[in-house]
């Protein structure tokens, strides 16, 4: 594996006198790699997707693809000689060309013969075989978002760039086409980058994330890295509801509100803890008379598990378990922590004690 | 969620940030590098820079020459407030009426099931194919006592002349100018709003207080703009109908006295207040977001059915045809008749003179307007907006100023130009291109520029993804363009006085030749060629228009 | 359509290129034209300019640009030493003279000058070609033409015409005759009398036909303009075709003043041959034409203008020659050039 991409202290600021749009930024995306860019709106992921194609200019880094600098201090290489596609949010389909000639704007320089056929290939790999002499309003927004994606995949580029690309499908729609584009890019090999604010699409679509947030990377690794060992509040709260706890830490364990948990590092003093839904289950009271009680305070069931809300001093809990645990509101309950609880880097402590679920949501505002 | 994130992305690319230079040197070097990698756009707007402000620097010289004291006291004189009083009523005035006539008009081909629309549509524009002192002429010879209206149906019309004889006149061919704008913004307005407002409660006359005449807004404006200017540079109307305005003052000070120095100080008060007509509609304009922010087409409102009021509709469309189109060609037509026979020769050379000139200057105003309405549009900073800006005072100079600076400065730098076909296809488009950038700069507005970009990174430079990706789409806008700069270039007096070639001839000249000694049946052969052929002509391009 | 668009949109292109180009080239042509740069319109005068033509055969390739005098002495101005123009040819003498005085103008030979004897400039910058008189015409069903004044300085005393008197203050003709009532009468009487000509409230016209019109038309009652307004608009052109376009039995009539009265001005058309002209031969030589008997005719007879020379027969409806000029004050007409303080004194009347 080596690296296809190379971004390196990327910056861009839009006037003199703000604060930096895109700060410093960093990372490489490997041959093959589908890498996601998430981060909730104004982080400036979309602006860095512009930095890759050369639509904006950079004030400072360098970004080298396959070796060929591309952007520099000297060197500012223009979007059509990047060799880059790029898929937006509302597909920009020319109106006014067929589904065929869309596919095969960026084959030029090649025979009738090669074009068709290159946009034939385009076309099967997304399933519109037989689509190629409607015109781009004909078509429903599933297929419109497939064509942009058989336009830039035609050319054979050397780095894919998806702007937000399944954002105006409908949720069903969204799921197959996510899990069947990314089925074809896969298939092809084709190094892509992804720019969402979707933390779902971000993880089912990405061999990598990168959190942002003001311009910057706050952490870069696989969808399970990023998901379960959540290296910053942000992280742990913009990637899904978790739990956050207040403690004190005594090395491998700490005192929180919950009780005694393992740590997922060692640590000394307040910390605070991040423990996902999914990693604590509840058994009733009696069973640990020796650990904080909580009480049910509702009960959600949602088929394939059930998720409850719990309360304890006053703070809010919430556990995701199996379908199978029948605890109903006002019932006494222990919370018992699966897997170690995630200690959140911080550059500042929390001035006050911070205990209780949070949400992408809370993190997002 | 969508919708915050795309507004992100185009406050991003089109916000001022852009205009701000990098820090460092290198970023401004760039910037000059990239204007001149794009000196497709840049040279264009910066030909009509210089050829607009020629003919300011041009009346500042002349008005230099004279003595302070000798100035001040032309200037400043009761005459001047009661020219600036009248030229300022008389453009609210034809402001007024056009809009009375171009709104329901617009409203009734854009949203009712009134039938032949597209009919009352074309009828809406062709006024424009009307010469100003042609309608004049007109109105001065179907009213009074002894007028046709008064000899043909015993009408007892008092004859028009002075406020209310221009204000009908120039309210009579000016109000397309409006028509086209208010029509094109109520077919793109979105029903949605119109529902959503109906939904909450709000009463048919109500939405169209609160919804829809707030969006009508920036059509009003453009539209109104060129009426006002219009107003602000017309002689022709204001001569034959008496009327103290500054443009007649001015016409009476180049024509009648020998003294080019007051001139000057005039069109410079004109051009004065022309700076402030654009001034108040930028103020008007700030603020109003002029794109849609969905995606794709909105859908089509359905038709308002007028029912028994179908009637009403009808006769309001007759009224304004007859008033504006139908009065012309038959007085015309009444004159025709008198003439014992038609100049076929004099006629077809008229006529191809009026061509060969005013065909190509359509086209040429239309190839600088297009950068200059991208740069305004798609580099929006405060340079390029001003750039825009400049062809409205090439709009509003006098005509015969425009004139005369272009002869004293082409004989000075480029003697060859002199009297040439080009140098007057030049001017004409110089001089109309306010006309062109409108209809082009709106047609812009409603082309993502997500399309160009897309065809940047499928391996186009930014021309050819223009061409490839954009241009396709702005082919109403430029008919449009052309249509309107081709009328009026079919009309100018002034210019095509000074500056055509020896030899030349066109149409309006003649047709003001035999009209300024009142041989009008020697003048109807040239007068109805140039309205029926200028009709046809823009009949054609508006039938594309509607494939 | 969009690939008709695509390949349409570079052919259009081309073809203005290409029409931009080829007109630019016709600037080249050899210059053996003689151009004339004529004050006087289009319709009266092409004729003459075909007649013209004609004679000289293909000698000479006569050029025309027509406008009003005042344009073309603005672009004569800004032109400078560049000018294409060989004659200037104007409808007042106003113009000639400032034409004169700006020194545009190169003098003329003795033998040209000598033919019309009356009215030519000391100088002989210019050549007079035609003559015509200041009249108050008026509309016999509103006026009784034996009640109008015998001078035109007891204009103001008619108090019944209040708004009902046209006027052309913007015209050439109208500032010539301010100029003489200026020279003859005083600047303190020609203030009083346009104040006066003021307190009537006067209809001002931008030019005479539609004045003369609007007379006819019932809109006003008396007018001061032209004699040959009234004949063209009773009696047409006699020689163009049109002769339809005339109405002998408008409600048009010519009211005289006093013999010697300034209301009755006797003012010149002319011409004059530029300093700039490389051709200044073939100019003099259309000078000469101007003034043979078939030119003298033409305006007599299409422009009811009064020739120059003796021998050139008039219509019938024209008064003879001899009793116009006994009518018309006796006045150096090159006094008309002094036209700065009439303008001075129309503005300050708040005219102009």
């Amino acid at each position: 594996m080596d690296a296809l991409l190379t971004v390196t202290g990327l910056t861009k600021r839009f006037s003199s006198a703000g604060p930096p749009v895109i700060d410093r930024l960093t990372f490489a995306v490997q041959r093959g790699e589908i890498f996601a860019l998430l981060g909730p709106s104004g982080c400036g992921k979309t602006t860095s997707l512009r930095l890759m194609a050369g639509f904006e200019r950079a004030d400072d880094g360098h970004i080298v693809l396959d070796g060929r600098v591309l952007s520099g201090p000297h060197t500012h290489v223009p979007p059509e000689r990047r060799g880059m596609g790029l898929v937006f949010q509302d597909y920009a389909l020319f109106p006014h060309l067929s589904v065929l000639d869309n596919v095969t704007f960026g084959l030029r320089g090649h025979t009738k013969n090669e074009q068709r056929e290159k946009a034939a290939r385009a076309l099967r790999l997304v399933g519109l075989q037989g689509f190629e002499a409607r015109t781009p309003h004909e078509l429903s927004g599933g297929q419109q978002q497939r064509v942009a994606i058989a336009r830039s995949l035609a050319p054979s580029p050397r780095l894919l760039l998806l702007d937000e690309p399944f954002s105006n499908l409908d949720a069903l729609l969204r799921q197959n086409t996510r899990s069947e584009i990314r089925g074809v890019l896969k298939q092809e090999g084709i190094t892509s980058v992804l720019v969402t604010h979707d933390q779902e699409e971000a993880l089912s679509f990405a061999d990598r994330v990168a959190v942002m947030r003001h311009g910057q990377i706050e952490q870069v690794g696989t969808p399970e890295e990023v998901y379960y060992q959540p290296r910053t509040l942000f992280v742990a709260q913009f990637l899904g509801r978790t739990n956050l706890l207040f403690s004190q830490a005594q090395g491998t364990e700490a005192d929180t509100p919950l009780g005694r948990v393992h740590l997922s590092r060692d640590a000394r003093g307040p910390v605070l803890l991040s423990l996902r839904p999914e990693h604590v289950t509840l058994d009733a009271a009696e069973a640990y008379p020796d650990r904080p009680h909580a009480s049910v305070i509702a009960r959600e069931f949602k088929g394939h598990d059930i998720t409850f809300r719990v309360e304890m001093d006053g703070s809010e809990y919430l556990v995701h378990t199996h379908n199978r645990m029948d605890f109903q509101p006002g019932d006494r309950v222990a919370l018992c922590p699966l897997e170690p609880a995630v200690v959140l880097e911080s550059q500042q402590p929390p001035a006050a004690p911070l205990s209780g679920v949070t949400s992408a949501e809370a993190a997002a505002s | 969620m969508p919708d915050v994130e795309l507004q992100e992305h185009v406050d991003a690319s089109r916000g001022p940030q852009p205009a701000e230079p990098p820090p460092g040197s290198a970023g401004r070097s760039w910037r000059l590098r990239e204007k001149l990698r794009e000196w497709y756009l840049w040279g264009p707007a910066l030909f009509v820079a210089v050829g607009v402000l020629i003919p300011m620097v041009y009346l500042v010289l002349r008005a230099a020459e004279a003595e302070p004291a000798y100035l001040a006291a032309l200037v400043v004189r009761s005459r001047t407030l009661e020219l600036l009083w009248n030229t300022v009523a008389l453009t609210a005035g034809v402001l007024a009426v056009a809009t009375a006539i171009a709104f329901p008009l617009a409203w009734l081909t854009a949203r009712t099931d009134l039938r032949g629309k597209r009919l009352v549509t074309l009828l809406g524009v062709l006024p424009l194919a009307v010469p100003g002192y042609v309608m004049a002429y007109v109105l001065l010879a179907t009213t009074g006592a002894n007028g046709t209206l008064a000899q043909v149906a015993g009408l007892g019309v008092p004859r028009l002349n002075g406020f209310t004889g221009a204000l009908l006149a120039l309210s009579l061919y000016t109000f397309p100018y409006l028509f086209l704008n208010l029509r094109t913004a109520l077919l793109d307005l979105d029903p949605a709003l119109e529902e959503s407002a109906r939904a909450l409660g709000y009463s048919r006359l109500q939405v169209l207080r609160h919804v829809v005449l707030p969006q009508l807004r920036p059509g009003f404006l453009a539209g109104g703009l060129l009426v006002g200017l219009h107003v602000l540079g017309d002689f022709g109307v204001v001569s034959l109908m008496r009327f103290d305005t500054f443009s007649y003052a001015l016409y009476v000070q180049y024509t009648a006295s020998y003294d080019r120095i007051y001139a000057a100080c005039l069109a410079l008060m004109l051009l004065a207040l022309t700076a402030a007509v654009l001034f108040l509609e930028a103020r008007l304009l700030r603020g109003l977001s002029l794109h849609r922010t969905g995606s794709g087409a909105s859908r089509l409102t359905p038709p308002v059915r007028l029912g028994a009021w179908r009637s009403v509709g009808y006769l309001f469309a007759g009224t304004v045809t007859l008033a504006a189109v139908g009065l012309p060609l038959l007085t015309v037509g009444y004159w025709m008749q008198e003439a014992a026979s038609i100049p076929w020769a004099a006629l077809g050379e008229a006529l191809r003179g009026s061509v060969s000139a005013s065909a190509p200057a359509a086209l040429l105003a239309c190839g600088l307007a297009l950068p200059l309405a991208y740069l305004s549009v798609r580099r929006s900073s405060p340079t390029t907006h001003a750039l825009e800006r400049i062809a409205y005072f090439g709009y509003a100079t006098p005509p015969l100023a425009f004139a005369l600076a272009l002869v004293f400065f082409t004989l000075r730098t480029v003697p060859p130009l002199y009297q040439t076909l080009t140098l007057l296809i030049i001017a004409y488009a110089l001089h109309f291109l306010a006309e062109a950038i409108g209809p082009i700069r709106t047609a812009l507005y409603q082309a993502p520029p997500r399309l160009e970009e897309a065809a940047r990174s499928l391996g186009r430079s930014p021309l050819q993804a223009f061409v490839a990706a954009t241009l396709p789409l702005l082919r109403k806008g430029l008919l449009v363009s052309i249509a309107l700069v081709f009328l009026s270039a079919m009309k100018e007096l002034p210019i095509t006085f000074l500056l055509s070639p020896l030899g030349f001839d066109a149409l309006a000249l003649k047709v003001w030749s035999y009209a300024n000694e009142a041989l009008f049946a020697g003048a109807a052969p040239f007068a109805l060629a140039l309205m029926v052929f200028s009709a046809a002509f823009v009949g054609l391009l508006l039938l594309r228009e509607d494939r | 359509m969009p690939q008709a668009m695509r390949s349409l949109f570079p052919f259009l292109c081309t073809a203005v290129l290409l029409v931009l180009t080829l007109s630019a080239c016709q600037s080249d042509e050899p210059a053996n034209d003689l151009v004339i740069y004529s004050g006087r319109s289009e319709v009266l005068v092409d004729s003459l300019v075909e007649m013209y033509r004609q004679q000289t055969g293909d000698a000479v390739d006569v050029e025309v640009r027509y406008g009003s005098d005042a344009q073309l002495l603005a672009a004569l101005a800004e032109e400078g030493d560049q000018s294409p123009a060989d004659v200037f040819w104007a409808n007042t003498v106003g113009a000639l003279g400032q034409a004169t005085a700006a020194g545009l103008l190169s003098p003329l030979p003795e033998d040209l000058l000598d033919r019309p004897s009356r009215f030519t400039p000391e100088g002989g910058q210019w050549l007079p070609v035609t003559t015509r008189f200041r009249v108050l015409a008026y509309n016999p069903e509103a006026v009784d033409g034996d009640a109008l004044p015998a001078s035109v300085t007891d204009l103001p005393a008619l108090e019944q015409f209040t708004g009902r008197i046209g006027w052309t203050p913007t015209y050439s003709s109208f500032q010539d005759f301010i100029t003489a009532l200026r020279l003859t009468e005083g600047e303190e009487a020609t203030r009083t009398w346009l104040d006066g000509m003021l307190a009537l409230n006067p209809n001002g016209y931008a030019s005479n036909t539609p004045m003369v019109q609007a007379l006819a038309a019932g809109e006003i009652d008396l007018a001061l303009t032209n004699h040959y307004y009234v004949l063209r608009l009773k009696h047409g052109d006699a020689n163009v075709d049109a002769a339809s376009d005339v109405a002998p039995e408008a409600a048009v009539e010519t009211h005289y003043f006093a013999p010697g009265d300034v209301g009755n001005l006797a003012l010149v058309t002319g011409a004059g041959v530029l300093q700039t002209s490389e051709r200044s031969e073939a100019a003099q030589d259309f000078l000469q034409f101007l003034l043979s008997e078939e030119a003298q005719a033409f305006a007599a007879n299409t422009l009811n203008e009064y020739p120059l020379i003796e021998r050139a027969e008039t219509p019938a409806y024209l008064m003879p020659i001899d009793e116009a000029q006994q009518l018309s004050p006796d006045f150096n007409l090159e006094r008309l050039s002094e036209l700065d303080a009439t303008l001075q004194l129309l503005r300050d009347a708040d005219i102009l």
